[in-house]
């Protein structure tokens, strides 16, 4: 069969401009593909992979060129993937959690191999006519860790809060029913009633003091004027003088007397009494505690440092939590309302700052608020 | 004269509760930990005068209630123990996983210590060894399992399996929920697949059969059934 050369040049050009518009459009594609957070795999009917996004070469630990073609177990074994994935190319709808190590984001240089554990939600879905399926990986780690963070301050702050209610009722209940009680009965139940009353009466002025800072101290900040930190520093030494010296611990204070910036002094003081009562409570009788208020770049640092047992790294990223406690038993016999870190994290915050904690057990814990400071006054707009 | 342990980390809990039972004429034992507990629990059974019951608090520092519930369960010793919970967790999913630990019943706090009192006699009277083969009655219902038969008012009642299970796991202990998990692993025969919604069709089953008497098995939200006490 013989074509005109003039059909086979249209024909030609034809082919090329689809060509061109095939590019394009899977240029177009791959753009939108790479913009996506979730991470997407396309495998074919074979359980080959035929596509994938940027977000998605982490998991499979591969580049997305060199994943091209690889079966899906080799690159990704995970029961939860393979059935979502089989579902998907014959036809159906699914979808599952799995749990898998990838690459952690921020590893040090040289632990290069450091895995980081992270949740996926997966979604497979059929490509029309049976030619495929197209996987999407959700992260949701983050998610259903403040779903745990959520459900542990319900359950802490039920417990927190019912514990002296149920004692103050039941002893209420009890001196009501028993009006010929001995005298000895009637003064220890005298006694639970004033502990569990003020420890109440405690919880709740903590939870108070901190839905005022989260109302919003920070907006109104720019009305104090720069204050001088290390009189804040002493007002605290101060407060916790008589503690300390109960329990036979010495507060060894080193402050700048340069610092200043603008802050609420009464909420700076109300932190750093936090932090110092917990480094005598945790520090040890006999101890000593290191405060320390210093310059350090272009922030002021209130570091409190104690030299006691310690706090174990599993609580260290939840140690700010409200009502969360790393030993329960103890820190309530210690009087604490299970608050105070929360609230010393939450001034922090509110003057545009943050807190840090460093400890191993054994060496002690140092907790630090670091407050930015002012920008020289030659960079404030005239 | 019937011993109870209290295993609560709150001194003041644990005394006022204490000086409540003494009053109405138990023996007590304090444990301020799940482990300390375990292990007094234990150690009694293993010297052969084991506690009648145990009082739990659920959150307690370390090994959770939960935790101790369970291992006085796995254990062989203590596993008819009695346990009953003291939370302050009222969600009905908490009251159902401890329910599926293994407790026998739960009050939630703040609480009435004359309602704990008597919430511990309750359970102390349903946890009785029971005769598995002896006829069970509970106001007009009786349950032979040797026979296979229940009467309603002295009219018989026809039962599938499942349903005769179903009422004998209730009428065993009167006033003890249980969670629809357990009920389908009391009912279970092997074949059939049971569900939380064919315990719900077994339980209006049940009372349209048992007639007049139906309302006996009695739902409660969210954690499962009771034989009205």
């Amino acid at each position: 069969m013989k074509i005109p050369p003039h059909e086979l040049a249209k024909a030609l050009a034809d082919a090329t401009a689809h060509a061109a518009g095939l590019s394009r459009e899977n240029a177009e594609l791959q753009s939108v593909l790479g913009a996506m957070r979730e991470a997407v795999v396309a495998v074919g009917p074979d359980e080959r992979i035929t596509r994938v996004n940027a977000a998605a070469a982490p998991l499979l630990g591969m580049t997305a060129d060199s994943a091209r073609g690889r079966l899906l177990g080799e690159s990704l074994r995970h029961p939860v993937i393979t059935r979502v994935a089989r579902a998907g190319l014959s036809g159906k709808v699914d979808e599952g959690e799995m749990e898998i190590f990838v690459p952690a984001k921020n590893a040090s240089p040289g632990g290069s191999s450091a895995l980081a554990r992270r949740l996926f939600q997966v979604r497979g879905t059929p490509m029309p006519g049976r030619t495929g399926a197209v996987l999407v990986l959700h992260d949701v780690t983050q998610l259903r860790r403040l779903e745990v963070v959520r459900q542990d301050f319900v359950a802490n702050a039920s417990h927190e809060i019912k514990t002296p209610v149920a004692a103050i009722q039941g002893v209420v209940e009890t001196l009501a029913d028993a009006p010929e009680m001995n005298e000895t009965d009637r003064a220890r139940f005298m006694d639970i009633l004033t502990r569990q009353t003020s420890r109440l009466s405690k919880i709740i002025e903590d939870l108070l003091t901190l839905s005022r800072i989260e109302r919003g101290l920070a907006v109104d900040l720019a009305g104090f004027s720069p204050e001088p930190l290390a009189p804040i520093g002493s007002a605290a030494v101060e407060a916790c003088a008589p503690r300390a010296n109960a329990a036979k611990v010495l507060i060894e204070a080193d402050f700048d007397a340069g610092l200043a910036l603008p802050c609420d002094p009464s909420m700076i003081e109300r932190a750093l009494v936090n932090l110092l009562e917990n480094a005598i409570k945790y520090g040890g009788s006999g101890g000593r505690v290191a405060f320390r208020i210093a310059r350090e770049n272009n922030q002021a640092v209130l570091e409190v440092r104690d030299f006691g047992a310690g706090i174990s790294s599993e609580h260290l990223p939840r140690i700010f939590e409200r009502f969360y406690r790393t030993d329960k038993a103890r820190s309530r016999e210690q009087g604490g309302t299970g608050l105070g870190l929360s609230i010393v994290k939450h001034i922090a915050e509110s003057h545009g700052g943050r807190v840090s904690v460093e400890s191993s057990p054994g060496a002690g814990a140092t907790f630090r608020i670091h407050l930015p400071l002012a920008p020289p006054p030659a960079a404030l707009p005239a | 004269m019937p011993r109870i342990l209290i295993i609560e980390d709150e001194a003041d809990l644990r005394e006022l509760v204490a000086w409540h039972l003494t009053k109405e004429g138990f023996e007590t034992a304090s444990a301020a930990s799940g482990e300390e507990g375990l292990t007094l629990a234990v150690r009694e059974a293993e010297a052969g005068r084991p506690f009648s019951l145990v009082l739990l608090d659920w959150m307690l520092p370390k090994m959770s209630g939960i935790e101790v519930c369970k291992t006085l369960r796995q254990n062989a010793k203590t596993a008819a123990l009695p346990v009953l919970m003291l939370t302050a967790r009222g969600e009905e999913t908490d009251i159902v996983r401890g329910l599926e630990a293994g407790a026998d019943d739960y009050v939630t706090k703040p609480f009435s210590p004359k309602v704990l009192v008597a919430r511990a006699q309750a359970v102390l009277r349903r946890t009785q060894p029971v005769d598995a083969e002896a006829p069970i009655r509970a106001g007009k219902i009786t349950l032979d399992p040797a026979r296979h038969e229940v009467t309603a008012a002295g009219l018989s009642v026809t039962l599938t399996s499942g349903e005769f299970k179903f009422l004998r796991l209730l009428l065993t202990r009167p006033g003890r929920v249980y969670t629809r998990t357990q009920i389908i692993g009391a009912v279970h025969d092997g074949f059939a697949a049971v569900t939380d919604r064919s315990v719900d069709a077994m339980a209006v089953q049940l009372r349209r059969k048992l007639g007049a008497h139906g309302d006996v098995v009695e739902t409660v939200r969210g954690v499962g059934y009771r034989l009205k006490a």
